[in-house]
């Protein structure tokens, strides 16, 4: 069940899953990537037959398939039961990366039947100039439709609608029996977006929107954004991690130990009240303790994160 | 002396424009809030939601007032065809008050101000306006931010007031562009208009401060852009600076604390929240309260009531030529030879 000393540490309403509605918001900075926390909730949210929503702006499906491996869970078997949703947002997110049309075509024509193994990377989807996500023509043929692929516009507003298209249809074909399934939406990450080109005042909107959505449809919202101090010079990086931090619920911030690197501890964590959290204590929905202020730290492992409290590293004790 | 902070909670000090600035390791909204939850109880409260839910904020605000919101929160971009009409009301079943709930986007700050003053014009009077962010207008346009404050203090009367929350801390529009560092600052320019500037910062950074201060070192502090000791629901410190009409400036901290996460804010002395009083502030305090001097003194230097009363009906000899113009008035004695003639008059200079 995702990294079990975690567990402990996030909020315990709807444990393992978070509490729906809200938006927990990861940074983290080049010397510690807060990636594994990600994976935490995919296998989290995958073992508990709820629905993920996975937007790979940073990172393709193989890479989440294989590290869901170590951890217990199968993203193709999930993939087919409709449980997971794997949005490739990298390939064809910038314009220069737009698809080339003459090759599309021949991929279209009818292949002879060929098994494709689900691990292996799908052949791009047939996309049209604009911002519209279609399904490969051939999708009679092969066992399982290739991931949605986000393709390049403009207008960050095209992203949203396409991501809305995408949480409705998954939410709706999992509609099995009286209770909603809970949903998570995880965004890897938004600083790409940032560095596509969109202005930061548009990916903060995109954030909200997207807040505003999932909370529609049962679910929680989680972004991954860097929050480096180098970076913290350039007006929109910074703007886009404090917009962030101020619309978060939840906010957990991986980072580099102060002293340097280390062979047992591998950077901190931190658990931190934003002013959301704030203003939801104050309103009683999240009691005094429930979610305590604190920094632990971390190893990361083959199949495992060690979540420790500080002076607690096996490698001291 | 009451602190300054209760005294404006209590409607006390009038302020027509209190301007509540934090940051994320500290957050003013529940000091705003409860700002707001002090107005006057014939004040309509007009909420506008760019940061939070109005579903959350709501609540939050206590008392019977009736309540208008005007939620830029829900579609800021515009992104969202509202299929609902822009104006929806809502009957609050427990203080039998009609909502209304105008949606906004803040896409166009032109047009929105347009919205919030025609709203304010139909209250006229009798109202407090609360913007729970005004970051969010100010990385949509700053001329245009200010344009709308400026609008809204035009209508402003006796009765009626502005309630901001803004953050320092978010870069506004003109940061983005490349020559930021020759435009004022937004936060100093809101500062000018402001009538009362509340600037929050956490107990915790404070404490720090005293510590440092007391051994004379200063701690290191790793990056980061929240700390754990963040936003603690417990205390907050405030440095207050009010106008008032009168011209003069008050310039106080003062701390809040609350007993429980949902419980009642009580302002209170900073030092109670903080920790001891540095000595140097410790002697000032002293002085000022000092005794009076003629008390020790093994003579006796007051006056009794008669001697009050003799001194104060003593007239002096020269009062008059205090406050004369610069005439000359000369009085003759008996022994002086007064000639009125011209001493000089057979000089044929």
């Amino acid at each position: 069940m995702g990294y079990a000393s975690l567990e402990s540490h996030l909020p315990s309403s709807h444990a393992p899953l978070l509490p729906p509605g809200t938006f927990l918001s990861i940074s983290d900075t080049q010397a510690s990537d807060g990636n594994f926390l990600l994976h935490h909730f995919v296998s989290n949210y995958i073992k508990a037959d709820q629905n993920v929503v996975l937007v790979g702006l940073a990172g393709i499906l193989v890479h989440y398939t294989m590290v869901g491996r170590k951890l217990g869970v199968n993203l193709a078997t999930a993939r087919t039961k409709g449980n997971f949703q794997f949005v490739d947002g990298l390939t064809q997110l910038t314009d220069y990366a737009a698809p080339n049309k003459e090759y599309l075509a021949k991929l279209a024509e009818p292949k002879p039947a060929t098994t494709t193994s689900t691990a292996t990377p799908s052949p791009p989807t047939t996309t049209t100039t604009g911002a519209r996500i279609t399904r490969p023509a051939a999708a009679a043929a092969t066992p399982l439709a290739p991931p949605k692929v986000l393709s390049y516009s403009p207008k960050l507003v095209e992203l949203y609608r396409a991501l809305e298209g995408i949480i409705q249809e998954t939410a709706s074909k999992t509609k099995t029996g009286p209770s909603e399934k809970q949903l998570v939406l995880i965004l890897d990450d938004l600083s790409v977006l940032l560095n596509c080109g969109w202005p930061c005042r548009d990916v903060l909107a995109l954030v909200r929107y997207l807040k505003l959505l999932v909370a529609k449809f049962n679910g929680t919202l989680i972004t991954l954004v860097h929050a480096d101090g180098l970076m913290a010079e350039e007006v929109s990086q910074d703007g886009l991690v404090k917009g962030v931090f101020y619309e978060a619920d939840y906010i957990i911030d991986v980072r580099g130990l102060d002293s340097g690197g280390s062979r047992d501890v591998h950077g901190q964590l931190s658990l931190l009240h934003g002013p959301g959290y704030l203003l939801r204590q104050r309103s009683g929905q999240v009691r005094e303790n429930e979610w305590p202020a604190l920094t632990l730290h971390y190893k990361i492992l083959d199949n495992n994160v060690e979540v420790f409290a500080k002076g607690y590293s096996s490698g001291v004790l | 002396m009451a602190p300054i902070l209760e005294k404006i909670m209590a409607g006390k000090e009038a302020s027509p424009f209190i301007l509540v600035k934090d940051t994320l390791e500290q957050s003013g909204q529940v000091l705003g809030l409860e700002l707001l939850s002090n107005s006057p109880s014939n004040h309509a409260i007009i909420l506008v939601c760019a940061e939070t839910a109005p579903d959350r904020l709501l609540p939050l605000v206590k008392g019977n007032h009736k309540k208008a919101i005007v939620d830029c929160y829900s579609n800021p971009l515009g992104w969202v065809k509202d299929t609902t009409s822009t104006i929806t009301s809502n009957r609050d079943a427990a203080s039998e008050n009609t909502t209304i709930t105008i949606s906004l986007t803040l896409r166009n700050i032109r047009k929105a101000t347009k919205v919030i003053t025609d709203l304010i014009t139909t209250q006229r009077s009798n109202f407090t306006i609360y913007f729970d962010s005004l970051s969010q207008f100010l990385i949509a346009s700053v001329p245009d931010t200010f344009n709308l404050l400026r609008s809204i203090t035009a209508l402003l009367t006796d009765t009626s007031r502005i309630i901001a929350i803004h953050h320092e801390d978010i870069p506004d529009a003109d940061s983005f562009l490349s020559d930021s560092s020759s435009k004022p600052q937004a936060s100093n320019s809101l500062a000018h208009i402001a009538t009362t500037l509340i600037t929050l910062k956490s107990s915790e950074a404070l404490r720090q401060d005293q510590e440092d201060f007391k051994k004379g070192t200063v701690t290191a502090k790793e990056f980061a852009y929240l700390t754990v000791h963040g936003n603690a629901w417990d205390s907050a410190v405030c440095e207050i600076e009010h106008k008032r009409k009168s011209g003069k400036v008050a310039k106080e901290t003062n701390a809040y604390h609350q007993g429980t996460p949902t419980g009642n804010l009580a302002v209170v002395n900073v030092w109670d929240v903080v920790g001891d009083m540095p000595d140097i502030d410790k002697m000032d305090l002293e002085e000022s309260q000092t005794a009076d001097p003629a008390a020790n003194l093994s003579f006796n230097l007051n006056l009794t009531e008669e001697q009050r009363k003799a001194k104060n009906d003593t007239v002096l000899p020269y009062l008059k030529t205090q406050e004369s113009t610069g005439a000359i008035y000369y009085e003759p004695d008996a022994a002086d030879d007064f000639d009125d003639d011209d001493p000089d008059d057979d000089l044929t200079i």
